[in-house]
């Protein structure tokens, strides 16, 4: 289907285009300057601000001061035709393309390269390192309702990738587990920045990306940005995106969504069904699980720095640095480490459920026909508020899928019993203090974290069970010595120092912060720790 | 504004009816659906409900059925005022007959006994319905059907569901409001009914009103504390549904929940008192379900604790009262626990 997109390229920057300017027209054109004056503020101080961060900012300068002549002199109609100026050169740069050949070299010719081209690093230094990249191929397992997804492309539904986010080797493998479960590609949207690196345009673009400027902040630019998302998806494209926005600082599962681009397939929805299309979209929770994560050290102290907001993009970290990526792909897999990406149930835009035949359920597993929850006397209509209410149920299902479907592993758990055992000795109640100073004095003896792994494996496997979490096979089978013994190597191959460390018959922390990281992924489960 | 469709109505009880006159003296057309034949053949035939409001005769007839499923086949808005314990078998009937563009308004005051849910949320989970919403208020049935001025809330997180019920119900003198709050007016229309028994007890141990009122504002800032813990809008408590519907409840002799209360402290048991008001009280009920909720959380919510104490344990009225009143808080921004 994607192939289809150089196809179609023009319909879609037409038709987005259309739209954008009908909506101002109609709700804001009594403050059309405003809008206007406004895109032009952010743009100007976005270039004043991260000029060094563009190739060409010259270019983007000059366009706008362009259009900031004389705007207060101008007719309506003349604002309108500034408008349509924005707006164009914003679609202009948003749109991607797709090369099939593209697509098929990388994925069946190197995975490896894959993963990187996909990643933040410089298509030179990919090649550069490319011998010596080792292949994602049997360390990522895939799982999930695989069969049930590919009935649903079959029958001609529309996919909406919705994955959790934890860190930027995400996108690789993400986008192989895609290809591994014979799914079709999907379009994403990907860093601006990626774009500015050599030859990354050419690679990116084949590949169904778009691109997304998270520095541009104009309210005109974002709602460009959803409607792309959404005509896209009229027009039956999958798409992938990270609704959580950016990666967990913190490990745990994201509890809270962005319900900009999540509420697109439900506008897609509501548009097709008012053009009498019978187009239908499902919405995929995807887990993804790593014994050690790459950024981990950053991530951590990014967020009890509380400078998330602050550095929201981070450019700086493990991930932009080919070597240490490297490094730690070859320990995971010495240690016979593996990622886990599930494919959680597909639900519709609305968070229902659905059966093998893409048809939506209510709470009692009835087939509901959904038109009637955007049906208002008797008509389809856009209600912007309702839809809200909507995308807001939906993000619930989400985040309930992402608990159920997350593939605890055997560093998350250990981590997890470890800390909570640490803090129960603290003397402080307050975390910061407790990391920051009494962390790395404590211990723990060997046989109380055995004790509270050992009550913490029943419950998650009581929990497994019920549906309610999924576990690695060590978990399900090992006994609490073994999961510690398992945890203890991973945590001694990649990171500085180590997480947990055993030294006699105690264990001690080298990196508090990183242990609260890997325990945080417990966080939510609601799990009571014996000692 | 009348509706096109006739308006179902589920349940032939006090409020059952007075909505059923209120939508009919708007205009509209009401399909009313009751468990008892002969109190729908009354009201279908005399306009009349002789066993709950012997001196109120409804402007013009409802339409009255049995099925659930005609009612789902005829309206596209219906209200359901049924008891607290009767709505999820009703639902789960219902919930094979319902349409996905119906709207369905909850007006039981009530929480579910066991799961402590809200009726909205066990309409959710019996029916594919998803515009839905609450309507609470200082609403005695008697004064509605004595034509008084009164005023309502219609709780919905959908704008649609509130200006459909808007149209239909809203007159000169029943004044409908709208709220985006559903969890925090639910709860206020529930817990309240606790806060009734309590006062009445006060009040039939003799205490006036400076002293029921000192008990009535803790016990709304009992409220709020607990219906905050499930993202209730602090706003709602100071409202029709929430400070609104409390007054009117706890100080009315006209309240169910108020005349259990004096019952109580008259000496009688929770089961005596509930026997002695023949009807359904909803706030015996949903402080068993409460008291336990909260102490398996560990927290502490002492006005409903002492209610309950008293209904289900046989505590001493007077010593329990006194002893609340007594509870020691510096300031008034303190939560009385």
């Amino acid at each position: 289907m994607l192939h289809n997109l150089s196809r179609d390229r023009e319909a879609i920057v037409t038709e987005v285009k259309s739209r954008i300017v009908e909506e101002i027209r109609e709700k804001d054109s009594d403050r059309l300057l405003e809008v206007i004056n406004d895109t032009l503020y952010q743009e100007r101080e976005r270039l004043r601000r991260h000029s060094h961060l563009y190739t060409n900012p010259g270019k983007d300068r000059s366009f706008y001061k362009r259009l900031s002549k004389g705007l207060g002199n101008l007719s309506d109609k003349q604002l309108m035709n500034v408008l349509g100026d924005l707006v164009h050169n914003y679609i202009d740069e948003i749109v991607g393309n797709f090369n099939r050949l593209m697509y098929g070299i990388a994925t069946h010719a190197i995975p490896g390269g894959l993963t990187f081209m996909l990643n933040t690093m410089s298509p030179f230094r990919i090649f550069k390192n490319f011998p010596a990249i080792p292949s994602v191929d049997g360390t990522l397992l895939v799982s999930g309702r695989l069969d049930k997804l590919r009935r649903l492309k079959e029958k001609g539904g529309v996919l909406v990738h919705v994955p959790e986010h934890q860190s930027n080797l995400d996108s690789p493998v993400l986008g192989y587990s895609i290809y591994k479960a014979a799914l079709p590609p999907v379009m994403y949207g990907a860093g601006y920045n990626l774009f500015q690196m050599p030859l990354f345009p050419f690679f990116m673009g084949k590949l169904g990306a778009y691109r997304v400027d998270r520095l541009k902040t104009s309210s005109l630019y974002k709602r460009i940005l959803k409607e792309y998302a959404t005509v896209t998806l009229e027009f039956g494209y999958d798409h992938l995106f990270f609704p959580g926005g950016t990666r967990s600082r913190s490990g745990g599962i994201e509890t809270r969504l962005k319900k900009g681009l999540l509420g697109t397939a439900l506008k897609a929805y509501v548009s097709c069904r008012k053009q009498n299309k019978g187009k239908r979209f499902y919405i995929v929770p995807i887990t993804v699980s790593y014994h050690l994560t790459l950024e981990a050290s950053t991530l951590i102290e990014d967020y009890l720095k509380e400078k998330g907001k602050s550095r929201y993009i981070i450019i700086d970290d493990e991930s932009s640095k080919p070597a240490v990526i490297l490094n730690f792909m070859s320990r995971l897999i010495s240690l016979e480490g593996r990622i886990h990406v599930h494919f959680c149930d597909p639900l519709d835009p609305f968070g229902n459920s659905v059966d093998d035949d893409g048809n939506s359920l209510d709470g009692r597993g009835r087939v509901v026909d959904i038109d009637g929850y955007i049906t208002r006397d008797g008509r389809v209509v856009h209600d912007g508020q309702r839809d809200t209410v909507y995308t807001n149920e939906l993000e619930k299902r989400i985040v309930a899928s992402y608990f159920d479907n997350t593939i605890l592993l055997v560093t998350h758990v250990a981590a997890h019993v470890m800390l909570r055992l640490l803090r129960k000795k603290s003397q402080s109640g307050d975390l910061f203090k407790f990391l920051r100073e009494e962390s790395t004095t404590g211990s723990v003896p060997s046989d109380e974290m055995e004790a509270g792994l050992g009550s913490v494996l029943d419950q998650l496997r009581r929990m497994e069970r019920e549906g309610r979490v999924k576990l690695e096979p060590a978990l399900m089978q090992d006994g609490a010595f073994d999961v510690l013994m398992s945890a203890l190597k991973y945590f001694g191959v990649y990171h500085r120092d180590p997480v947990i460390q055993r030294k006699g018959n105690r264990l001690f922390t080298r990196d508090p912060n990183l242990l609260y990281y890997y325990h945080n992924r417990l966080t939510g489960y609601d799990l009571e720790v014996a000692s | 504004m009348t509706h096109a469709k006739p308006i179902g109505v589920l349940g032939t009880g006090m409020f059952g009816t007075v909505i059923s006159g209120l939508l009919l003296k708007n205009g509209n057309r009401v399909l009313m659906w009751g468990p008892d034949r002969d109190v729908l053949d009354e009201l279908s035939t005399e306009g009349k409900n002789t066993r709950y409001l012997p001196d109120y005769k409804l402007d013009s007839r409802p339409s009255v059925t049995m099925s659930l499923g005609e009612v789902c086949a005829g309206c596209d808005i219906m209200f359901s005022v049924l008891p607290a314990g009767a709505v999820r078998g009703v639902m789960a009937e219902l919930g094979s007959f319902a349409k996905t563009h119906q709207i369905m308004v909850s007006c039981t005051k009530g929480l579910e006994y066991e799961t402590l849910s809200r009726m909205t949320q066990v309409i959710r989970e019996e029916t594919p319905l998803r515009k839905v919403g609450a309507l609470s208020g200082p609403n005695l049935a008697g004064e509605i059907a004595a034509g008084a001025p009164t005023s309502t809330v219609i709780a919905s997180e959908l704008d649609e569901v509130i200006e459909e019920v808007h149209a239909v119900l809203n007159s000169k003198y029943f004044r409908v409001f709208g709220s985006h709050d559903p969890v925090g007016v639910e709860f206020c229309g529930s817990l309240k009914n606790i806060y009734a028994i309590a006062s009445g007890a006060a009040s039939g141990l003799g205490y006036g009103l400076n002293t029921r009122s000192f008990l009535l504002t803790k016990a709304l800032k009992e409220m709020q504390f607990f219906s905050l813990k499930f993202d209730a809008h602090k706003e709602t408590f100071l409202g029709i549904a929430g400070v609104g519907d409390l007054i009117a409840t706890a100080l009315s002799g006209l309240s169910r929940n108020f005349r259990f209360g004096v019952l109580v402290a008259e000496g009688k048991t929770g089961e005596e008192a509930l026997a002695a008001v023949g009807d359904t009280v909803e706030g015996y009920h949903t402080v068993k379900a409460l008291y336990h909720f909260v102490r398996e959380r560990g927290f502490r919510m002492p006005i409903a604790e002492t209610v309950y104490n008293v209904v289900y344990k046989g505590r001493d009225t007077s010593v329990a009262v006194e002893k609340l009143l007594r509870i020691n808080v510096m300031y008034e921004t303190e939560l009385y626990v």
